[in-house]
């Protein structure tokens, strides 16, 4: 134990006194580090971004979509709720919401503008981690309310004039501007809702209670999917298992299938490996150059090293002398490119790029980045050093000392 | 009982090299030799006469051809390259002619090298066992000093620091004066010899000089392969076909050896730097 400290010791004196000749090498290390630290964290922060993209609009892993597909055509709204959420409560599934497409029509200081609306149960937040920057999304108690809630976009809040959230109210039209209606706006998406789905104007309202707004009546309310969120693993069986159970029913056929799509269809992480191996090229060249020089300085330390073990030291000390300073060396390099890749990353500059692609939760830089970046500086370390290592041990001691 | 072992013990040690073209050159030839711990001996010897291979093999850096070196009672070349590296650390402190300082790191630095190599205790009171060695050989005002910013002589006394620092039991000089002028040469000699004195470890030294070799209870003279008693006639006859030995004023050791007169000069004319 006290070899191994005192070997570690020794490297950082050996390095205070050759500092001009390894800087250089080391740079190279550094850089490459940094490279590799900031594209794996930045490319792991990216990803979720664009996974949060993707869930917004696809919804995340894995959504599958419950779609009437023929019969039933007697049955109720209502009808048609308890067979499929029976079948599903069945299942075990939790996650779920019924979605209901429809179209709105809202109140602007210019004149009244349009919207898309979606009715949908209080768990699709969830589902498709839509979350507002002001207000709140709805609960099951927002059904029972005189007025209508609604969330609605960044752009529909602003145009509707920047209602209170949580007081205000926008005036809701039906198709002919005959009837209206007041909906309490409860919260607000971000903009990045816009970005992901690329919607302007959209507006979210309870499913229970959709049958209030104006100009909604049954015949709009036939249409109703049903959106189920259950665990990757699970999804194929789910699948099967619905589509065989909702296959013919009283109320109609149902056809079930899943809507995400996962990250591999994007091509991010084929550019992200790309990148990573560019990195770890450079590092391999850096490797070499720090091989390099430690072998030329072996060669320079011939005679230190035959002092040495007239000292005592063992050849295993001479070795783990030589691999330590440039374990320690490349391990001082990688801290410092580790550094600067979290630094360049974590700035305030880089976090509003990824918001502005739609990252709602800015995750922490990915500790595996980092530890990644320190394993390999550490692990270049350990290449360059050994061969030089190896070297020194077999320097003959009487030769090196021969005055 | 029996009398517990010599520091060392060489019986017809032997050590010949095989030179490029072949043929053996045979440097030592038959090397008995015993020195009790803490006992001061001097080896003289023509420049070639094969000192170094001997001090090499005393230092348990090479290993006889022939012939047997004990090291108190062991033969180290029975012990792995490990544990003879540990007993040379534990046991043993060179200084060299040319000094042999790390460059680029201070006197201290130097003088705590050793003590990377020794035991946690050693390894963890460096600092201050390395400081108490400068002091005694009074550098301790120049423990921040590298070592080419010290003269020949300041330097050569940060190399007894190092030798001593780990308390060894023998101490090998090989031609500790050969690159200091004769003044600085012999202070740091007397230096050397009193500080082996005072922690009783045993000095070996390996010099030209006849004034050094004086400092010593016994001397030798390494020739022809052997060594030889320098009261014995082959001794004196050797020294006496030295020129500078002829010159001398004054006897080399006690017991009325018949070189009348010390030498002024030594056996070859050192190099002297600074
Ligand atoms: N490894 C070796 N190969 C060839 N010749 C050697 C070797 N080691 C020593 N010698 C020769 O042996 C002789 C004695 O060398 P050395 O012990 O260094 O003498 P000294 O220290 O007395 O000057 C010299 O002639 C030297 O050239
Ligand atoms: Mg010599």
């Amino acid at each position: 134990m006290t070899g191994l400290i005192a070997s570690v010791v020794e490297a950082f004196g050996e390095l205070r006194v050759h500092k001009g000749r390894i800087m250089l090498s080391l740079f190279g290390v550094a850089v490459s580090v940094f490279t590799l630290t900031g594209v794996l964290g930045a490319g792991g922060m990216l990803s979720s971004a664009l996974e949060q993209s993707i869930e917004t609009f696809g919804g995340r892993e894995t959504v599958l979509s419950v779609t009437q597909i023929s019969g039933g055509e007697d049955a109720t709204p209502a009808d048609r709720d308890e067979t499929v959420l029976q079948e599903t409560d069945r299942l075990g599934i939790e996650q779920r919401s019924r979605y209901l497409m429809l179209s709105g029509r809202f109140q602007t200081s210019a004149g009244v503008q349009t919207s898309s609306m979606y009715a949908v149960d209080p768990a699709y937040a969830d589902m498709y981690r839509l979350r507002p920057e002001q207000g709140r999304w709805f609960a099951d108690s927002d059904a029972h309310r005189l007025a209508p809630a609604v969330v609605i976009s960044h752009d529909l809040w602003e145009q509707a004039g920047r209602p209170a959230v949580g007081t205000g109210t926008i005036t809701l039209y039906d198709g002919d501007s005959v009837e209206s209606a007041q909906a309490l706006v409860v919260g607000v998406l971000p903009a990045s809702y816009t970005a992901a789905t690329g919607e302007e104007n959209v507006m979210f309202t309870p499913a229970s209670s959709a049958d209030e707004l104006p100009g909604v009546d049954d015949a709009a309310l036939t249409s109703t999917e049903y959106r189920l969120w259950v665990p990757p693993e699970q999804a194929d069986a789910v699948t099967e298992r619905l589509q065989d159970t909702l296959a013919d029913t009283p109320v109609g056929t149902f056809d079930t299938y899943s809507m995400g799509y996962s990250m591999e269809d994007t091509g991010f992480g084929m550019l992200r490996n790309a990148v990573v191996a560019v990195a770890v090229a450079v590092l391999l060249l850096g490797a070499l150059g720090l091989v390099n020089i430690s072998l030329v300085t072996v060669r320079y330390r011939v005679r230190e090293i035959g002092i040495r073990r007239s000292y005592g030291a063992t050849g295993g000390r001479i070795f783990l002398g030589v691999l330590m300073e440039s374990v320690v060396a490349t391990a001082v390099a990688g801290v410092v490119g580790v550094a600067g890749a979290v630094a360049l990353v974590r700035a305030p500059f880089t976090q509003d790029a990824f918001r502005s692609m739609g990252l709602v939760d800015v995750p922490a830089f990915p500790l595996s980045a980092v530890l990644i970046g320190l394993g390999a500086a550490i692990a270049v370390g350990i290449l360059a050093g050994a061969l030089p290592a190896l070297i020194a041990t077999r320097i003959a001691v009487i030769d090196a000392i021969r005055t | 009982m029996t009398a517990p072992a010599p520091l060392l013990e060489l019986r017809d040690v032997r050590r010949s090299v095989r030179l490029p073209s072949r043929e053996q050159l045979h440097i030592l030839r038959g090397v008995d030799l015993t020195v009790d711990r803490g006992e001061h001996v001097a080896i003289l010897g023509r420049s070639g006469s094969g000192k170094t291979t001997l001090l090499n093999l005393l230092g348990l850096i090479d290993r006889p051809t022939s012939g047997q070196l004990l090291f108190e009672g062991t033969d180290p070349a029975r012990l792995s390259d490990r544990r003879r590296a540990r007993m040379r650390g534990r046991s043993i402190g060179f200084v060299f002619q040319q000094f042999n300082l790390l460059d680029g790191r201070t006197a201290l630095e130097n003088v705590m090298m050793p003590l990377m190599y020794g035991t946690a205790g050693q390894f963890w009171r460096r600092e201050s066992l390395a400081m108490e060695m400068l002091e005694r050989v009074g550098l301790a005002d120049r423990a921040q000093q590298k070592p080419s910013r010290l003269s020949g002589g300041e330097q050569q006394r940060v190399a007894v620091a190092r030798a001593l620092v780990r308390r060894p039991r023998l101490i090998l000089a090989d031609e500790p004066t050969g690159a200091l002028d004769v003044t600085t040469g012999e202070a740091v000699m007397g230096l050397l010899d009193e500080i082996a004195r005072d922690s009783e470890a045993a000095l070996v030294t390996i010099t030209h000089d006849l004034q050094v070799a004086a400092l010593s209870r016994r001397s030798y003279l390494l020739d022809d392969g052997t060594l030889h008693d320098v009261e014995s006639a082959h001794a004196r006859e050797a020294l006496l076909a030295t020129s500078g030995i002829r010159s001398g004023r004054r006897a080399v050791a006690g017991g009325g050896v018949a070189l009348e007169e010390p030498p002024t000069e030594r056996l070859e004319t050192p190099e002297v730097t600074s």
